[in-house]
């Protein structure tokens, strides 16, 4: 089995692994993710040349809170591999970027920093996505309120501060 | 506004006499399929650097499917691409099915 080939090479930087409704996942460490990552993508038993989507779960109650989720796909060997990383609230939410091993990490990583915070530290461009920078919070976080809204823009005065300069 | 940092770095003309020109494109350009804006960079006709900006569509669906039940979140997978609703309800019913171990009939077998 293929989660068994994933147990015999990283040993004991898999916190946990899982097999459910045919669905293979592992929960690593997040020191060894950078590590772990590339052989994922450069050895040849696995080959998850594919990063199909980044994402976040907010647990709320749990301890550490987060888990960063990793989707990858190998087309080469037909194989899907869901990663976990648990990482805790506020400061500690951060993990290292992916975007060294895959490119598409670039947008999906900053998706994820957009919707719940998560820092990805060595990402080139970590920047809002979806949001714009004025907006405050990380709407899909458990406390964010469903009902909650915010201005658009920031006001600004239209007498000091004309939106079209005149002539 | 502070500029993103990959954005605010400087590119210079391949000539000397000409400088870069910034063109925002859209939000809502006749030549884009749907509301997207595009912060070019132009050297001459040769785009030299684009920053998009995809956020103008974003409803937030996945918030609004935490406060529903399973049932209430078909019309919004059916409007996460207007070109191709179906694949995105089969996609949001194959999972409801999986995780609550359904075994469904195929249509042609409730028929016969």
């Amino acid at each position: 089995m293929f989660i068994d080939k994933l147990k015999e090479k990283f040993g004991a930087d898999m916190v946990e692994t899982g097999s459910a409704l045919g669905e293979d996942s592992i929960v690593i460490a997040r020191d060894k993710a950078p590590e772990i990552f590339r052989t994922l993508h450069d050895d040849g038993e696995f080959a998850f040349e594919f990063l199909i989507d980044v994402t976040a779960v907010d647990w709320l109650e749990r301890r550490p809170r987060f888990e960063v989720v990793y989707q990858l796909k190998s087309m080469s060997r037909n194989l899907r591999l869901r990663v976990k990383i648990r990482v805790g609230a506020g400061e500690d939410a951060w993990v290292p970027s992916a975007y060294p091993v895959w490119k598409s990490a670039d947008w999906l990583e900053r998706e994820c920093f957009d919707m719940f915070g998560i820092q990805f530290r060595g990402h080139p461009d970590l920047r809002r996505i979806l949001l714009y920078d004025t907006f405050v919070g990380h709407p899909l976080r458990k406390d964010y309120p469903f009902q909650k809204r915010q201005a658009i823009v920031p006001e600004i005065d239209p007498i000091t501060k004309p939106l079209r300069p005149t002539k | 506004m502070p500029l993103p940092a990959r954005w605010s770095q400087k590119i210079e003309a391949s000539d000397p006499a000409d400088e870069i020109m910034e063109l925002q494109m859209g939000p809502s350009h006749p030549a884009s399929h749907g509301t997207i804006k595009f912060n070019l960079k132009l050297d001459g006709e040769r785009i030299a650097d684009c920053d998009v900006e995809v956020g103008y569509l974003h409803r937030g669906f996945e918030k609004m499917c935490e406060q529903g039940t399973w049932t209430q979140c078909f019309p919004y997978t059916d409007r996460l691409n207007y070109a191709s609703p179906c694949i995105n309800n089969v996609g949001f019913a194959l999972a409801v099915e999986k995780l609550l171990g359904l075994e469904v009939r195929s249509a042609r077998n409730i028929c016969a």
